[in-house]
């Protein structure tokens, strides 16, 4: 029962830039009446109980108490259309938190599941800037933060934030942002966003 | 240790030479308002440039100059951080090598997209003249203009666009992650776009002038006191939409009673 997955991370959520939940460690509350956040994870290389989801793509679609520690999250899963029954099935219990990991963390501050529904998901990196299109339900763009003392250089990133998909997470807000999901409907341009790298084992 | 100190020492007198900078254009621009709504000692010309229809180039000239320095003297003072902050990075980019460019620089972009808005104001201004929509004072003699001026100003106030200009205007270091470009032409660049985004978050309410008098001082100084709280004061996004709801009642007011 062991698994592993490599990838990138694209968030968007309601917060002004930067967010202070991934920025405080989540013990401040966000910006505004709700955390509304759209996660979007590009599985580059993954084993889960032998089975290969490589190449897969996985959303996740959250709305919040302000104070995200206080949990009752509603949270909706989407899960890439190209994958068979069997790689749906275990990238669901995985980000289900039920095969442990970092999603096992934050699974006991999920009130209300959603569901899980299957769409096309597209992910791009390009330099700075990361694309997420599912279907027609969400079209989000995130752009990386450049230091004015280096803008060709490293963007500035968060360390030890305790976010879910790694602990250290580049400053990002949305050039364009809509996602309808699960009865959610939002659209969070200007707001935070973050990019990232992500390794989980479990 | 020495090195340090006398680099401070420069930074604060480069912060010193940039907010006494735009004290001194601000306070110029409205000397100028100040004698020219004063009636009494406009020129012949001038007098002439405000009253008659259709205008020549020179009285075109006139008002379009005098659109110019009223935006500069109403908007400059709100983007006071913003230009202090660019300043700032600026000069402590200087010794790191990289490409340095005026405050001045900066600054005329953002000024740049003013004489835009100032050139449609005036357009704005000779058509409602010829239409004999406004009085001497450049008030609009229609409550129903007036009255839909108000509610125009009022309803963006709620807008997500006006949200988003808002949100870059009152977050200098949003704005400076995001937005930041090497060199003089990225100055004027920066300074176009802080400008457009400036312009998106107040260019309807400038319409307000024409609804109680472009040549009404303290209405214009009203205005430029909701811009400066609204975007610099904490919880100003709420004074803005407060506004914008007293705005739509009153333009609903003005045009039901006329």
């Amino acid at each position: 029962m062991s698994w592993n997955l490599q990838g990138t991370y694209v968030e968007n959520c309601s917060c002004d830039v930067v967010c202070p939940c991934t920025a405080s460690g989540f013990s401040a509350p966000a910006d505004y009446d709700r955390c509304q956040v759209l996660g979007a994870f590009h599985i580059v290389s993954g084993v889960v109980d032998g089975t290969d989801v490589s190449d897969l793509n996985v959303a996740v679609v959250g709305d919040t108490p302000a104070q995200m520690s206080d949990g009752n999250w509603r949270v909706g899963l989407l899960m890439d259309e190209r994958a068979d029954d069997t790689q749906a099935q275990k990238l669901a219990a995985i980000f289900g938190g039920q095969m442990g990991g970092p999603m096992a963390t934050i699974a006991p501050l999920i009130g209300e599941n959603l569901g899980m529904e299957r769409a096309p998901i597209e992910i791009s990196d390009n330099g700075r800037r990361h694309k997420v299109k599912i279907g027609d339900q969400v079209f989000v763009e995130i752009e990386d933060a450049a230091s004015p003392f280096d803008p060709e250089g490293e963007p500035p990133k968060i360390t030890a934030s305790r976010h879910f998909a790694n602990a250290t997470m580049t400053v990002a807000r949305a050039l364009a942002s809509k996602v309808r999901a699960f009865g959610l409907d939002f659209s969070l341009v200007g707001q935070s966003g973050f990019s990232t790298n992500f390794s989980w084992t479990g | 240790m020495a090195n340090t100190t006398s680099l401070k020492r420069v930074q604060r007198r480069d912060r010193v030479i940039v907010l006494l900078s735009l004290c001194a254009v601000t306070v110029l621009a409205w000397r100028y308002l100040v004698d020219m709504a004063d009636m009494e000692d406009l020129s012949g010309a001038m007098a002439a440039a405000m009253r008659v229809a259709p205008w020549d180039l020179t009285s075109f000239a006139l008002m379009f100059e005098m659109w110019v320095v009223m935006m500069v003297g109403m908007m400059l003072p709100s983007a006071a951080p913003m230009i202090l902050l660019f300043a700032t990075i600026n000069r402590n980019n200087r010794p790191r090598g990289s490409a340095y460019a005026a405050t001045a620089t900066f600054v005329l972009g953002y000024v740049v997209v003013w004489m835009g808005f100032s050139l449609l104001a005036t357009l704005a201004q000779g058509g409602l003249q010829s239409a004999a929509l406004l009085s001497p004072m450049l008030e609009s003699t229609s409550s129903q203009l007036g009255g839909l001026l108000c509610i125009a100003a009022g309803a963006y106030q709620w807008t997500p666009l006006k949200h988003i200009c808002l949100k870059y205007c009152r977050s200098p270091l949003q704005f400076v992650l995001f937005h930041w470009r090497e060199g003089t032409r990225g100055a004027l660049r920066m300074g176009l776009e802080h400008g457009a985004y400036c312009l998106g978050c107040c260019g309807f309410l400038m319409g307000l002038l024409f609804a109680g008098g472009v040549m009404n001082l303290l209405w214009v100084a009203a205005i430029a006191l909701f811009v400066l709280v609204e975007k610099l004061a904490p919880g100003g996004e709420w004074l803005g939409r407060t506004g914008g709801g007293a705005m739509i009642a009153a333009g609903v007011y003005m045009v039901s009673g006329a």
